[in-house]
C-alpha cells in the first residue's frame, strides 16, 4: 500500500453559525488526490453548509481551507474555481436552450471581444465531453438530453476548468441504475487521473461502492472517518444516525386504534420516479412515509392528490375505485395536501381568512357571493384551534412566520372537511417549536378520525409521529416498520440495503 | 385540545424609522392619492380655470371610458394576466352597435345586444385561447388587439358611423346611446355615473364574490390555487370574458360621447388602462389589487391631461409627462417596498 498520498484539499477548524443554529462546530476535512471521498450526513448535519463553504458560496465564521497546500480564499465562487475547486450541483446549472458545447464552456467562450471562435469552442468542448463519455451530439440543445446526459455535461463543464478537487452533490439522484454505473466508471477514471473527488450522497450502498474513504458529519461535527473497506453499511447507518439519537427517539405512548381502511392504492406508477407502490391508510392512523430526495416519496403523495399523471395504478377511497385526475376531484373525496414548501401552498397576498377558506369558499354562501361573515367566523375558529399567531385574520398570510403559514394550510383542510391528510415534508424549514406544534395538530387530527400520510426525510420525525413507518427507496416501498424499529434499520432500508 | 393561546403577536417590525414611515405613507395607493392631491393643488395654483365645477365635471367626463376599461384591466391583472385588447374591443362593440342600428336598420335593443355580445365574445375567445391553446395572456390579447381592430374596420369599411350615404330611415346613433354618452343627472354627467357604477360593481366582484376570490388566488399563487381545487383555466376564462363585456360597455359610452363610432376610436386606451391599474398600486404579477387604487390612477392620468391642456401646454409635452408620471409613481412604490421590506413587484 502506498503511504501518505498528497492531500489535495484540507479544511481545518471550519465553524459556521446561523441564527439559532450551529451548522458547523470546528470541522476538519481532508481529501487526498486520486481518491473518491464520500461526505455523509443526515439532513441538517452540516453537510451542505460545508459543501457551500468549500465551493465559496458561504463564508465560514472560522477556519482555513488549503488546496494543494495553498490557502484558498473563502466566500467567492469565482476564487474557489480559480483555486482549483470544481462543483457539480444537484440543481443543474445548464442553460437548456444552448447547445451542449456552448454549455460546457459557458461564460468562457473562446474568441475576441465580439465574436465567438466557434471551431475553437467546438474542439475544446469536445475534448472535455470525451472524458465523460457523452454519446449525444455536442451540437444539440441541452433541453433535448436526458437527465443522465445533462449530468455528464455538467461534469464536463466542471472538468473544463481543470479542477484539482471535484465536488459531486447527489449526482445519482436523477439517474437510473445503469446510468449511475456509468457515472461511477467516469468518477473512478477521474480519480485515477489525479483529481480528488468529494462525493455527497444519501445512498449508503453507492458510497460503499464508489468511495475509498468516508467522513460522517452529525450535528455539525465530524463523528467518523473510515476507509470504506473497514466498514459495512450497517455501521455507516449507525454512524450517520448516532447512538444518542436512537436513545432519544420518542416511542409514542398512546398509539391510536386505527379504524377501517379509508385509502388504498395499488400499483401506483408515475414514471420515472415512482412505482409500482401499494399502500393502505386507515382512519385514525398516521402513516409516516420516510424517503430521501429522489426516493419517490414526494411523487407518491402528489400522485394520490391528483397532482401527477398516473401511468398505472388504482386509488380506492372507502373501498370504491376513484379516478383522482385533479386536486378538485381529490378535494371532493375529502383529501387534503400540504406541500413541502409552504410557499407552494400559501397565497401570500391573500388574508389568513381567505387562505383558510381557499379550498372551501365555493361552499360559503349561496350563489356567486362569499358569505364573509361566515368566513370570518370560520377563520377565527381555526386560528384559535390551531394556535395560529395572528391578531387579525384579515392580515395578509405572507406576513406570518413559516410555521404559522403551515398551520394556516392545515386549517384550510380542516375547514374543507378533509378526512385524509397528505403531508409531504410539511415541517421543512420551520423552527423546532413550530414543528412540535404541527406534530401535535397532526396527531390530534388522527385522534379525531382523520387518516394521515406524513411524508418526511427525517428519521426521528418518522419514528415520533408514525403508527407505522413506510420506507421508500428508488420509487418503491422498500420496507415497512413498527415505530419501535431502530434508526439504523430505517436508514439502511432507505439506502437500498435489502434484508 | 390545542391550547387557545392565539395571542395577538403582530409580525410587523418594531419601531419603524421615520424614513420607513415616510416611505409607507408615500408609496402604494396612499402614494397615488398623495400625488393626485398634489397635482390638483398645483394645477389649481397655476390656472384659475382648473378648480371650477365645470372643469371638474369635465374631467370626470373625460376619464369615464378609460375608467371602465381600467376596471376590466384590474380584474384581469389580479389573475396575473393582461388584456391588451380592451380598447380595440370597445371600438368593435361601439361600431357593431352603431352600424347595425344606423346602417342596417336593426332595432335599438338588438343593436345594444350585438354590441355588448360582441365584446363578451372577444373576451371569451381571449380566455379560450389562453385556457385551451395555452397561449400566454400577453400574446393572446396582443393578437386580439390587432385582429379586433381589423374586424371593426371591415364592419365599418373604414368609415365613421353613421355615414350619410349608408344610413337607413335617417338614423343616427340610438337615442339611449347618445343619452348615456352626453346626458346628465343634475349636474353630473351620466357617463361618469355609469363609469362609477361599473367601478362599484368591479370592487364588489373583486372583494366579495367567489369569482373575485378565485381570481386573486390564481394570480397570487397559481400552484396553491390549483392544489386547493380552484379551476385556474375556468377562472381565467371567466375573467377575460367579463373583461370583454366591460370593454364593450366602454365602447357604448365612447360612441355616445363622440355621437358616432369608428374603428380606430379609443386607440391607446388599453395602455392608459394598464397605467392606471399600475399607478393605483395593483401588482402587475397578480394576486393583489383594488379598484379604488385603479380609480385613483385613472384620475391622476385624467387630471394631468386636463391640467396640462388647460394651461395650454402642447399635446407633445402631455405625452412626455404622462410617461414620466407613470414610471415615477411605480418607482416611488418600489422604493417604499424596499424600505418596508415588502415583496417588490
Amino acid at each position: 500500500m502506498p503511504v501518505a498520498l498528497r492531500q489535495a484539499l484540507v479544511a481545518r477548524g471550519i465553524e459556521k453559525r446561523y441564527p439559532g443554529v450551529r451548522a458547523l462546530a470546528g470541522v476538519d476535512f481532508e481529501v487526498d488526490a486520486r481518491e473518491v471521498h464520500a461526505l455523509l450526513g443526515e439532513n441538517g448535519a452540516g453537510k451542505s453548509t460545508l459543501m457551500k463553504i468549500i465551493a465559496g458560496a458561504v463564508v465560514p465564521d472560522a477556519g482555513e481551507l488549503l488546496v494543494d497546500g495553498e490557502p484558498a480564499p473563502f466566500g467567492s465562487p469565482d476564487a474557489a474555481r480559480r483555486a482549483g475547486i470544481g462543483i457539480v450541483y444537484q440543481e443543474l446549472s445548464l442553460v437548456p436552450s444552448l447547445t451542449v458545447e456552448e454549455n460546457v464552456l459557458l461564460g468562457r467562450w473562446p474568441g475576441g471581444a465580439a465574436l465567438v471562435d466557434w471551431p475553437a469552442l467546438r474542439a475544446e468542448a469536445r475534448r472535455h465531453l470525451e472524458v465523460v463519455g457523452l454519446h449525444a451530439s455536442p451540437a444539440v440543445p441541452v433541453r433535448d438530453l436526458s437527465m443522465a446526459e445533462r449530468q455528464l455535461v455538467e461534469i464536463a463543464k466542471a472538468l473544463s476548468l481543470r479542477p484539482r478537487v471535484l465536488l459531486l452533490d447527489e449526482p445519482t439522484s436523477a439517474l437510473s441504475e445503469p446510468e449511475a454505473r456509468r457515472l461511477f466508471d467516469i468518477i473512478r477514471d477521474l480519480a485515477r487521473s489525479g483529481v480528488a473527488v468529494i462525493y455527497v450522497s444519501h445512498r449508503l450502498s453507492e458510497v460503499m461502492e464508489i468511495a475509498d474513504r468516508v467522513t460522517v458529519l452529525r450535528d455539525g461535527r465530524v463523528v467518523a472517518r473510515r476507509r470504506t473497506e473497514d466498514v459495512d453499511e450497517a455501521e455507516l447507518a449507525r454512524l450517520l444516525v448516532g447512538r444518542d439519537m436512537q436513545a432519544s427517539g420518542v416511542p409514542q405512548s398512546a398509539r391510536g386504534t386505527a379504524g377501517g381502511t379509508v385509502l388504498r392504492v395499488t400499483g401506483l406508477t408515475v414514471p420515472p420516479r415512482l412505482g409500482p407502490v401499494d399502500l393502505e391508510l386507515r382512519a385514525g392512523e398516521v402513516v409516516a412515509v420516510f424517503g430521501l430526495v429522489g426516493s419517490g416519496r414526494a411523487e407518491l403523495i402528489r400522485a394520490i392528490f391528483g397532482l401527477e399523471e398516473l401511468a398505472a395504478g388504482k386509488i380506492e377511497i372507502d373501498g370504491r375505485a376513484t379516478a383522482i385526475t385533479s386536486p378538485t376531484v381529490a378535494i371532493r373525496h375529502r383529501l387534503g395536501y400540504v406541500a413541502p414548501d409552504r410557499r407552494l401552498g400559501i397565497v401570500q397576498p391573500l388574508s389568513v381568512a381567505a387562505n383558510i377558506s381557499l379550498a372551501s369558499f365555493g361552499r360559503l354562501g349561496r350563489g356567486p357571493v362569499i358569505d364573509s361573515r361566515a368566513e370570518t367566523a370560520l377563520a377565527r375558529q381555526y386560528v384559535a384551534a390551531l394556535g395560529v399567531r395572528v391578531d387579525d385574520p384579515q392580515r395578509p398570510a405572507g406576513t406570518l412566520s413559516g410555521g404559522n403559514q403551515q398551520k394556516v394550510i392545515l386549517g384550510r383542510w380542516m375547514c374543507a372537511g378533509a378526512r385524509v391528510l397528505l403531508l409531504d415534508d410539511a415541517t421543512r424549514g420551520i423552527d423546532v417549536g413550530a414543528k412540535e406544534e404541527v406534530f401535535r395538530l397532526v396527531r390530534r387530527l388522527a385522534e379525531e378520525g382523520a387518516a394521515v400520510l406524513h411524508g418526511t426525510s427525517e428519521i426521528p420525525e418518522a419514528r415520533a409521529i408514525g403508527h407505522r413507518i413506510v420506507v421508500m427507496s428508488a420509487g418503491r416501498v422498500a420496507a415497512e416498520f413498527d415505530p419501535s424499529v431502530s434508526e439504523e434499520a430505517i436508514m439502511a432500508a432507505a439506502g437500498g440495503v435489502r434484508g | 385540545m390545542a391550547e387557545l393561546d392565539a395571542q395577538p403577536q403582530p409580525q410587523a417590525p418594531a419601531g419603524p424609522t421615520p424614513l420607513v414611515r415616510l416611505a409607507s405613507l408615500a408609496g402604494g395607493r396612499g402614494g397615488a392619492l398623495l400625488i393626485l392631491v398634489l397635482l390638483v393643488a398645483i394645477f389649481s395654483l397655476l390656472s384659475p380655470n382648473f378648480l371650477t365645477d365645470r372643469n371638474l365635471l369635465n374631467i370626470l367626463r373625460q376619464v369615464a371610458v378609460v375608467g371602465v376599461l381600467a376596471v376590466a384591466q384590474t380584474l384581469v391583472i389580479v389573475t396575473a394576466g393582461i388584456d391588451l385588447s380592451v380598447a380595440a374591443t370597445a371600438a368593435l362593440s361601439g361600431c357593431l352597435m352603431a352600424v347595425s342600428y344606423a346602417h342596417w336598420g336593426w332595432p335599438e335593443p338588438i343593436a345594444w345586444l350585438l354590441g355588448l355580445g360582441s365584446g363578451l365574445l372577444v373576451g371569451a375567445i381571449n380566455g379560450a385561447v389562453i385556457r385551451y391553446l395555452r397561449v400566454p395572456d400577453i400574446i393572446a390579447t396582443l393578437g386580439a388587439f390587432s385582429a379586433v381592430r381589423g374586424v371593426a374596420l371591415l364592419v365599418t369599411e373604414g368609415l365613421p358611423v353613421p355615414t350619410f350615404a349608408k344610413v337607413v330611415e335617417g338614423r343616427t346613433l340610438p337615442e339611449s346611446v347618445n343619452t348615456v354618452g352626453a346626458g346628465t343627472i343634475g349636474p353630473f354627467p351620466l357617463i361618469a355615473i355609469v363609469s362609477g357604477l361599473v367601478a362599484v360593481g368591479g370592487a364588489f366582484i373583486l372583494a366579495r364574490t367567489k369569482l373575485g376570490r378565485a381570481a386573486l388566488a390564481v394570480g397570487g399563487n397559481r400552484e396553491a390555487a390549483h392544489a386547493s381545487g380552484i379551476d385556474v383555466g375556468r377562472t381565467k376564462f371567466r375573467i377575460y370574458a367579463l373583461s370583454g363585456l366591460l370593454a364593450a360597455l366602454g365602447g357604448m359610452l365612447l360612441a355616445g360621447r363622440l355621437s358616432s363610432a369608428n374603428a380606430l376610436m379609443g386607440e391607446g386606451m388599453e395602455l392608459q388602462s394598464i397605467a392606471a391599474v399600475v399607478v393605483g398600486g395593483t401588482n402587475l404579477f397578480g394576486g393583489q389589487g383594488t379598484i379604488v387604487g385603479t380609480m385613483i390612477g385613472v384620475l391622476i392620468i385624467g387630471v394631468l391631461a386636463n391640467g396640462l391642456s388647460i394651461m395650454g401646454i402642447p399635446e407633445f409635452w402631455q405625452r412626455l409627462s404622462n410617461g414620466l408620471i407613470i414610471v415615477a409613481v411605480v418607482a416611488l412604490d418600489q422604493w417604499r417596498r424596499r424600505l418596508t421590506g415588502e415583496r417588490s413587484r
